[in-house]
């Protein structure tokens, strides 16, 4: 592959390091190249403008979980009017993510007094995301855990936190089908049986 | 102003192929690579390139023509 081949991802900030590394060598003596750049710049300053609260471009993830957070920040974002529940784990092929995609899922808003997210059933009913944003850290030995009423209450389990603050839960199925009640309550790390903590965000189904 | 421009970077993601799009949103808006695209989409990394550079070009061609109708 030509290095001129990178340049949209050199301007989208895709490459890897080591690709990153050569393409700015490459820059430093090929005017073309630099003009090209700069032609960019237009799609650059839109595409922040569609960043919420401007805030600057996803820092690099380098876990193998950055799948979970590459989901959570493109859930939140919403582009194009809807949200996208991407796939949990990276075996699906991309008739299954085209599809989710391209199809609206069903959202369900949560909100509390300092923070808020989004519940929502991927194309097909096969999986079910919850995202909060603007939770605290939970204190050591604590952590924030799903719970939904139905018929009965029952939790998905506990929300992770991303690096970027996020508190995000992937689980196969549509589990809030039946769902009356959402919430999110602080409870002990490994889950409690029962709710017993305050509530953080909530929805009425 | 700020309204136009998300407007129009809406407008022109929409209008994207689901999987060039798809390529967009992970690599701004996740903070992927190339490489780790192909990972999550399990799709070869060409693939995955020649995407990124399509609909780039792609955005590009947008918002240059929403540039020409805003001042036209």
């Amino acid at each position: 592959m030509n290095v001129h081949d990178d340049l949209e991802a050199f301007v989208l900030g895709a490459l890897d390091a080591d690709e990153e590394f050569a393409f700015r060598d490459h820059l430093a003596t090929c005017s073309s190249c630099r003009d090209e750049v700069a032609r960019y710049a237009g799609v650059m300053s839109s595409l922040r403008a569609i960043r919420q609260d401007g805030a600057p471009p996803a820092p690099r993830i380098t876990q193998r979980t950055y799948w979970r957070e590459a989901i959570a920040a493109v859930l939140l974002l919403g582009i194009g009017g809807g949200t996208y529940a991407f796939m949990q784990r990276p075996d699906h092929d991309l008739a299954e993510i085209a599809a989710m995609v391209a199809d609206h899922p069903r959202e369900i808003a949560l909100s509390g007094p300092v923070a808020s997210g989004s519940v929502v059933v991927g194309q097909g009913a096969q999986r079910t995301a919850f995202v909060v944003r603007g939770l605290p850290p939970p204190a050591p030995g604590r952590g924030y855990q799903v719970w939904i009423r139905g018929a009965r209450v029952s939790s998905p389990g506990m929300l992770h936190r991303t690096r970027d603050g996020l508190e995000v839960l992937i689980v196969p199925g549509d589990v809030v089908k039946d769902a009356r009640k959402i919430g999110v309550t602080i409870e002990p790390a490994g889950g409690s049986p029962k709710r017993s903590g305050p509530t953080q965000v909530s929805a009425q189904v | 102003m700020q309204h136009q421009l998300e407007r129009d970077i809406r407008r022109a993601l929409d209008a994207l192929a689901t999987d060039q799009r798809a390529v967009i949103e992970l690599a701004y808006f996740g903070g992927l690579t190339q490489t780790q695209i192909a990972e999550v989409l399990d799709t070869p990394l060409g693939t995955v390139k020649s995407r990124v550079r399509l609909a780039m070009q792609h955005l590009r061609r947008s918002v240059d023509a929403f540039g020409v109708e805003a001042r036209s």
